[in-house]
């Protein structure tokens, strides 16, 4: 007496009690010729990965049964000659049954994301200011209401960072983007800004706290600060 | 930094996962490409036992209609 795994698809097209008819009809098949059904599993109507006989669906179910050999060609030629079975497939089943169907079903982690430690490493030497302070400013579009003046902060934030020449101040400039995001104040953004202008970032504040369609405006005031950093 | 690439651990090795069954299609999924390809040992990183039980599993699964043969859009 062997473990086998017999599984095979019906036709879902047909009758429910046909179905059944079909299912009972193998389990019947398997116990009068001295098998022992170990464990039924029906996954059911599913989608097919291809359709067959122009079928797109199919009803699954699944036996595990000990049955001596000779009980194989049988199964096959039932369902062979059945029309209403679409396929068919018995395998000698060589692992723990509780491991595959039960509880105890075994835990399959999620491979690893090969591809996040490349960016990761890449980033830490350019758009370290670009990627965080992006992500900052996710969180402070969750946070505070107001969504397109972040996005500002960070715009203007990036081209600070640019025109300075040390570039240890991008890190300052995210530091302080943090301190917003924590806040949700737009004040704490011209403090950054202050590095490079203190007047202009001043104008820029009542700018930001404004209004939203003034977007287009910040980004076009870092532009006038530019030329005044390279003076700096 | 690039240089330094660590060896792939097998993850069934990992899980000690001995059978892989054919019906478990989300399992399957992770180890073939949009087409439905297998994934080579060298992308996936399994030992040579479960990449053989794997390549067993997923073409049964593609028998029963669990797995594609070939995507939709390249039949």
């Amino acid at each position: 007496m062997i473990l086998y795994e017999t599984t095979f698809i019906v036709n879902p097209q047909s009758e429910d009690a046909v179905i059944e008819e079909k299912v009972k009809a193998i389990s019947e098949l398997i116990l009068s010729n001295g098998g022992k059904i170990v464990r039924e599993d029906r996954m059911g109507t599913r989608r097919l990965a291809y359709p067959i006989n122009k079928l797109h669906q199919g009803y699954y179910a699944t036996f595990l049964h000990e049955s001596d050999k000779s009980v194989l060609p049988l199964l096959d030629r039932h369902m062979k000659l059945g029309e209403e079975y679409m396929r068919h497939l018995t395998i000698r089943f060589e692992a723990d049954p509780e491991r595959v169907y039960g509880d105890k079903k075994e835990d399959y982690k999620a491979p690893r994301e090969i591809t996040k430690r490349k960016p990761d490493s890449d980033s830490k030497k350019e758009p370290v200011s670009e990627t965080p302070a992006t992500e900052e400013a996710d969180s402070l579009s969750e946070t505070a209401e107001i969504k397109i003046v972040p996005a500002a902060v960070t715009e203007t934030a990036d081209s600070a960072s640019e025109t300075a020449e040390i570039k240890i101040a991008p890190a300052a400039v995210t530091e302080t983007a943090d301190g917003a995001s924590e806040t949700a104040e737009i004040k704490f953004v011209p403090a950054a800004v202050t590095e490079t202008a203190d007047s202009e970032s001043e104008t820029t504040k009542i700018e930001i706290v404004s209004s939203t369609d003034e977007a287009a405006v910040k980004e076009q005031k870092p532009a006038d600060e530019k030329p005044e950093d390279e003076e700096l | 930094m690039a240089m330094m690439r660590r060896r792939k651990i097998c993850r069934f090795c990992e899980n000690k996962i001995y059978y892989l069954d054919y019906k478990d299609e989300k399992m399957l999924r992770r180890f073939t490409n949009e087409r439905g390809k297998i994934l080579a040992r060298r992308i996936s990183g399994n030992c040579a036992i479960h990449q053989r039980n794997l390549t067993r599993a997923v073409k049964r699964a593609r028998v029963m209609a669990i797995m594609a043969f070939a995507s939709e859009s390249y039949r």
